[in-house]
């Protein structure tokens, strides 16, 4: 039986490599690296409120409201707390994610990546996207109150990819500063 | 015989691999591509993809799909073959590749600002993940 379903394992996700490929691979859509300044300004300014984030997943409001007792404000409550905390992950998740392009987009022109360190990466950002939908599933299921383990295993796996692609800029400026001290006022491609 | 056709087998799917590996890449690179490239591994991954699925099918008659897998190797062999048709019918033009000098000035801008955004964004989940 095996003798049947590896090669057809690997026929079928060859197939579906090349369909994601030939769908998402067109870099057109893409926007340039000239537009950086652009998206970078709006990340910069548009995280939210670090009192906001503060207040999402906090327990103490639930319990508060808990204790008076009143079924319809507890029931506004969880709506609009889950509607915000979806709202602060989706936008989290864009955020990263438009970091991840920037990135991917200037990586491409360097002749001179560290796999170890792609790897690192590309591992940080799928385990933060699949922390993401965790988290968001259990919000849709449980409430914010209730989601604040996954929570913070989402934040740890953002910290991570964070921290990942922290270095890897500090090394990418490194590698800039040094190719520059080579070359003057003339830079080479990387 | 049956050795050289297992060995011939084995290599297909060895190839498959190999261009997962490469597809995968080109697509989280999001690498640009002309047409004729494009075309050329469209229809190689296309052909190498059917032609493990219905040579393993072919290689196990008892399945009972041998007959249908030889007409499908044979349809996946002219798609491919009408794709590289299409693709390389004519040299499309050469890709133009974005100014160094710009690239590494807008990189150079973009590695700073993304460090104090990421420093930034890595204060905030912290804070909302703390207990």
């Amino acid at each position: 039986m095996t003798q049947i379903i590896f090669p057809l394992a690997i026929g079928l996700l060859l197939l579906g490599v090349m369909l994601y490929w030939l769908l998402h691979g067109d870099t057109s859509r893409n926007f340039e690296l000239s537009n950086a300044r652009d998206a970078l300004a709006h990340l910069r300014s548009d995280f939210l409120p670090s009192n906001i984030v503060d207040r999402i997943f906090d327990h103490d409001d639930f319990a508060f409201v808990l204790d008076e007792k009143e079924a319809g404000l507890l029931r506004l409550l969880q709506a609009e707390r889950k509607t915000v905390a979806t709202y602060w992950l989706r936008h989290t998740r864009r955020q990263t994610t438009l970091v991840m392009s920037l990135y991917l987009k200037s990586a491409r022109q360097s002749a001179r990546l560290s796999v170890a360190l792609e790897l690192q990466i590309a591992l940080n950002y799928l385990l933060f996207l699949t922390a993401c939908n965790s988290l968001q599933s259990l919000i849709w299921l449980r409430g914010p109150a209730r989601a604040r383990k996954i929570a913070q295993q989402t934040m740890a796996a953002a910290t991570r990819f964070c921290t990942v692609s922290e270095k890897m800029l500090t090394l990418a400026e490194a590698r800039y500063a040094g190719l520059a001290k080579m070359s003057g006022p003339e830079r080479p491609v990387t | 015989m049956r050795a050289i056709a297992d060995l011939g087998r084995d290599l297909r799917q060895l190839q498959a691999v190999l261009l997962v590996c490469l597809l995968s890449l080109l697509a989280y690179y999001k690498i640009p591509m002309g047409k004729n490239l494009r075309g050329l591994l469209l229809g190689y991954a296309l052909f190498i993809g059917a032609d493990v699925i219905t040579l393993t099918f072919i290689a196990h008659p008892a399945t009972g799909f041998g007959s249908l897998m030889r007409g499908i190797d044979l349809l996946s062999y002219v798609a491919a073959l009408v794709i590289w048709s299409i693709s390389l019918w004519a040299p499309s033009p050469k890709l133009e590749r974005s100014a160094p000098s710009k690239i590494e000035d807008d990189y150079q801008h973009l590695a700073l600002e993304t460090r104090t955004i990421l420093l930034r964004a890595r204060t905030h989940l912290a804070r909302a993940g703390r207990p």
